[in-house]
């Protein structure tokens, strides 16, 4: 009997030490993800009337928060790899910028509204996906579903899914596009981008 | 044709579907291939599509938008979805899902009775939710592929699955078997366009002036949402794509996670920067 409460108390210990831990992680996931929209609602109600600094500072808090790089070389897909590494450095540079610009006015639309964090699935080595709603004053809420990687001990946002509709997915699926019709080269795609970072 | 004739036909692909259907759960589209053997007419349709939107659809929308008072709004949008669970409530049978019949069953009782013709939605309070549920998904359920992209014109996406959902669900369509069904139905599906432009005016309109290719991007997001309608809303995880951090092939630049991991501490929620 003592030998069995030897072996049997650390094994108890141990899993309860194990359940505490994937507790305090989707808490952590929830607790980032409120936190990072309350910030994020905070600008955009902030900075009303002067774009320029909202997006400055949105794309302050996304550079911090986001894992760019990831998100970047995702969305050139199959592509990514027969790039040399100078293309590359040079795309992801002009990605970070891109990428802020475009969530930062798709986002736009929704300052002054609330988000509400519902529940979080652990998807192991996919990550945490976050679903939260953004309530609205006039018409239905609206989905919203965070997926994060965990990072140092912290979360870094690999992709926004709005409506069922992934931000990151839709993203390579444009890039591919253009990347097929210019001879999958990466350079050919930035300039094809630049414009469009411009004229915003 | 009667209604029994029709009823006889369904059955009749039905049967024959349930010879492939798969235990493999539903089929569900590829999002990292374009799979559209049709492009260069389907850009072509989509364009024309797109000028609809522009001259016809969108000037439409705001004019409805503005015209209409919420409350009305509202009960056009109950309405139009109480119209449809007649089709869900035969989708969710054909799918064998007894559990989400029942609940489309209830809702059809309730909203009727209560919510006076399905005008009002007492319905979604007494924990009846609205799921549409469609002849296509129906098919993907049963293991039926997509069958590429395809772009009609006016009536949009409509892959070779969901072209054959909508004709069948048209047929079925209970509406259309009684007097001035037709005139209903046409309005119902007025009011579906008008009300989903004007809802997302603002996303449709951000999405349109930024997207770098929007043809990709509605094709994208067209095979997502129905993809998640297939599941039920549910999050596959399985499925989700795999967005791994950069290996250390490139040098990463070294400023901004340091920054974030320092600032992390004195922040009141963990790990927002």
């Amino acid at each position: 009997m003592r030998a069995l409460m030897t072996i049997a108390g650390p094994l108890v210990a141990l899993a309860m030490m194990m359940t505490a831990a994937a507790a305090a992680t989707e808490d952590t996931a929830r607790a980032f993800v409120q936190g990072l929209a309350d910030r994020v609602i905070q600008v955009l109600e902030r900075n009303g009337e002067d774009t320029a600094a909202r997006q400055a500072e949105f794309r302050d808090i996304f550079a911090r928060n986001a894992d760019v790089e990831a998100i970047g070389k995702f969305a050139t897909g199959r592509y990514w790899r027969a790039a040399s590494e100078e293309e590359k450095r040079a795309y992801l540079d002009f990605f970070a910028d891109y990428v802020s610009f475009m969530y930062a006015t798709r986002i736009d639309a929704y300052a002054g509204e609330k988000l509400e964090v519902e529940r979080v699935i652990d998807a192991g080595a996919k990550g945490m996906i976050v679903k939260s709603r953004i309530v609205r004053a006039d018409g239905p809420p609206v989905q919203v579903d965070w997926r994060l990687r965990a990072d140092d001990g912290g979360f870094k946002v690999i992709d926004l899914i709005v409506e069922q509709v992934s931000m990151a997915q839709t993203q390579q699926s444009e890039f591919t596009s253009i990347l097929a019709r210019n001879g999958g080269k990466l350079p050919a795609l930035v300039e094809e981008l630049k414009p469009r970072v411009a004229g915003l | 044709m009667s209604f029994f004739r029709r009823f006889l036909w369904i059955g009749l692909i039905l049967a024959a579907l349930g010879g492939c259907a798969s235990t493999a759960g539903p089929t569900l589209s590829k999002l990292d291939e374009p799979n559209d053997p049709w492009e260069p007419y389907n850009r072509a349709v989509f364009a024309f599509n797109q000028g609809v939107d522009t001259v016809v659809i969108r000037p439409a929308a705001i004019a409805y938008d503005t015209v209409t008072p919420t409350t009305v709004r509202h009960v056009l949008r109950n309405l139009s979805n109480h119209l449809s669970l007649p089709v869900s409530l035969v989708n969710t049978v054909l799918q064998g899902d007894w559990e989400q019949a029942e609940i489309t069953f209830w809702r059809l009782f309730v909203n009727t009775t209560l919510g006076g013709f399905g005008m009002l939605d007492p319905a979604t309070e007494l924990g009846l939710p609205l799921r549409q549920e469609d002849f296509g998904q129906t098919l993907a359920v049963a293991g039926i592929e997509e069958g590429g992209y395809f772009v009609l014109p006016l009536l949009g996406p409509m892959p070779p699955r969901d072209l054959v959902g909508r004709i069948v669900d048209h047929a079925f369509n209970p509406l259309l078997f009684l007097d001035g069904g037709t005139a209903v139905s046409t309005g119902r599906r007025t009011v579906d366009i008008l009300e989903f432009r004007a809802e997302n005016m603002e996303a449709i309109d951000e999405l349109y002036r930024t997207s770098p290719d929007f043809y990709a991007a509605i094709r994208s997001a067209y095979r997502q949402r129905r993809n998640a309608d297939i599941l039920n809303g549910e999050t596959d995880t399985e499925s989700l794509p795999d967005i791994s951090a950069l290996s250390v092939e490139v040098p990463a630049p070294a400023n901004l996670s340091l920054t974030s991991r320092v600032e992390s501490r004195s922040e009141t929620s963990p790990g927002v920067n």
